[in-house]
């Protein structure tokens, strides 16, 4: 197993009081909590401080931590044979019994018999010598699909790192694949259950569930509101002038879309029910947002006929800003 | 190697879930569920209606309660209040998202 170093991960002393260790995880939890924090390596940083904190804060497993020795962080170790006859776990029963078996798994293991609880979401789950039952791990799976792959439905696979359990009780975490058939209605942080797929519940206790959050790779062309889908639609300033039918990509092929004369940047022509399908029954809508594109050069005729246009024009763009001046003045 | 496909259940406003659903998805007791309903962090289909019923979506509440509790130690009223702040944020951002996706690319 990999050595974690449990007081570095607080940032506190190997001789910190209770209530600095308590201190220092609240402050980590605070900033790192995955229900608060929007650091991405947040969930990872809190987990190591879930880890330690669980550890330190009680006594005997505190001791039994301590007597582990210090290594540097990340380096592979095994207890020795006094340890495991000192410490009572559920491991240690010969010199193998350590392996597949990580830190974390082998503090929880300390728990057997003094508590059943394992909190939906928890940390491990040990086997206990109590019968009472035990429900099995849930795991929170974030699963990236492309729009597409929403549209139409799909397959995700997942790899997931559940406690199995040999004849004697004995656990050690091996990874189960699996595949989730994401039906054709998910959107971006949408949440699905896999239900009973998480670890196993012992004495009876329910099995563990998944819970997936799907997320949305970005687009290079639609963004996306909930089932609603947008799309910039590049206009030449004549078409937006004169009106003109255009063809416009949506996730079930081309569409002609019809433009009316005299249409401004930013606005927005709706495509009924050209969006995500949504759960059950029903579309979103497909919105074509209006960007009038200029050349990025014109020729002497074009710019001949803007000319003349400009000559021609009454139209004033800013006519608003200086009424609006003056009747501030 | 043979995988198992499995299908999902959704977890929003179409499915509809009880208040032991929610106890056992969740590790809270039906009394800290409750608490949260009467500090309105947590929202029945319809509160006068016996016994209550909610939306799938609750599930996610509740489970984020039973985290928040275990994890920061918060006490019922800190726990509801941490909800609703919550719910805020995520709201403000939802709107955000919103206006961004409606925002031509070149206007951002």
């Amino acid at each position: 197993m990999k050595y974690k170093d449990y007081y570095a991960i607080l940032g506190v002393e190997r001789t910190a009081t209770d209530d600095e260790i308590k201190k220092a995880y609240r402050n980590l939890a605070r900033k790192y909590h995955p229900d608060v924090s929007r650091d991405p390596d947040g969930e990872e940083k809190f987990k190591d401080a879930a880890e330690a904190y669980k550890t330190l804060k009680d006594a005997e497993k505190r001791a039994a931590y301590d007597r582990l020795g210090k290594h540097p962080s990340g380096e592979e170790f095994k207890p020795s044979q006094d340890w495991g006859d000192q410490f009572k776990t559920q491991f240690g029963d010969g010199a193998s019994s350590f392996d597949g078996v990580d830190l974390s798994d082998l503090f929880a293991s300390f728990s057997r018999g003094r508590s059943a609880h394992n909190a939906a979401g928890g940390m491990g789950g040990p086997r206990g010598n109590t019968s009472r039952p035990i429900p099995g791990e849930d795991y929170d799976v974030t699963t990236q699909i492309t729009l597409e792959e929403a549209y139409g439905g799909t397959l995700v696979g997942l790899n997931l790192s559940v406690p199995t359990y040999d004849a004697q009780g004995q656990m050690k975490r091996e990874t189960r694949t699996l595949e989730a058939r994401i039906p054709k209605g998910a959107t971006d942080g949408q949440r699905l259950r896999l239900r009973g797929q998480g670890s196993k519940g012992i004495n009876g206790g329910r099995d563990g569930d998944v819970y997936l959050n799907i997320a949305l790779r970005p687009h290079p062309l639609y963004r996306v509101d909930g089932y609603d889908l947008y799309i910039d639609l590049p206009l030449a300033p004549w078409e937006a002038a004169l009106g003109t039918t255009v063809v416009v990509p949506t996730l079930a092929g081309r569409v002609n879309l019809k433009v009316a004369p005299a249409i401004n940047s930013g606005q927005q022509l709706r495509l009924g029910k050209r969006g995500l399908p949504k759960p059950g029954d029903g579309e979103g809508d497909l919105f074509a947002v209006v960007k009038i594109a200029m050349p990025a050069e014109l020729s002497e005729r074009e710019q001949a006929l803007f000319k003349e246009l400009a000559e021609a024009s009454t139209f004033n763009p800013r006519s608003q800003l200086f009424n609006e001046v003056s009747h501030a003045n | 190697m043979q995988i198992e496909t499995h299908n999902v259940l959704w977890l929003d406003a179409t499915q509809r879930v009880s208040i032991k659903d929610l106890v056992d998805l969740s590790g809270l007791v039906e009394e800290e569920v409750c608490e949260l309903v009467f500090a309105g962090a947590l929202v029945p289909s319809d509160y006068n209606q016996s016994p209550w019923t909610f939306s799938g979506d609750c599930v996610l509440t509740v489970r984020k309660a039973s985290r928040l509790r275990d994890d920061l130690e918060l006490d019922s009223h800190a726990l509801a209040l941490t909800l609703q702040l919550l719910e805020q944020v995520r709201a403000l951002e939802a709107e955000v998202a919103r206006l961004r996706a409606q925002q031509s690319a070149v206007a951002r």
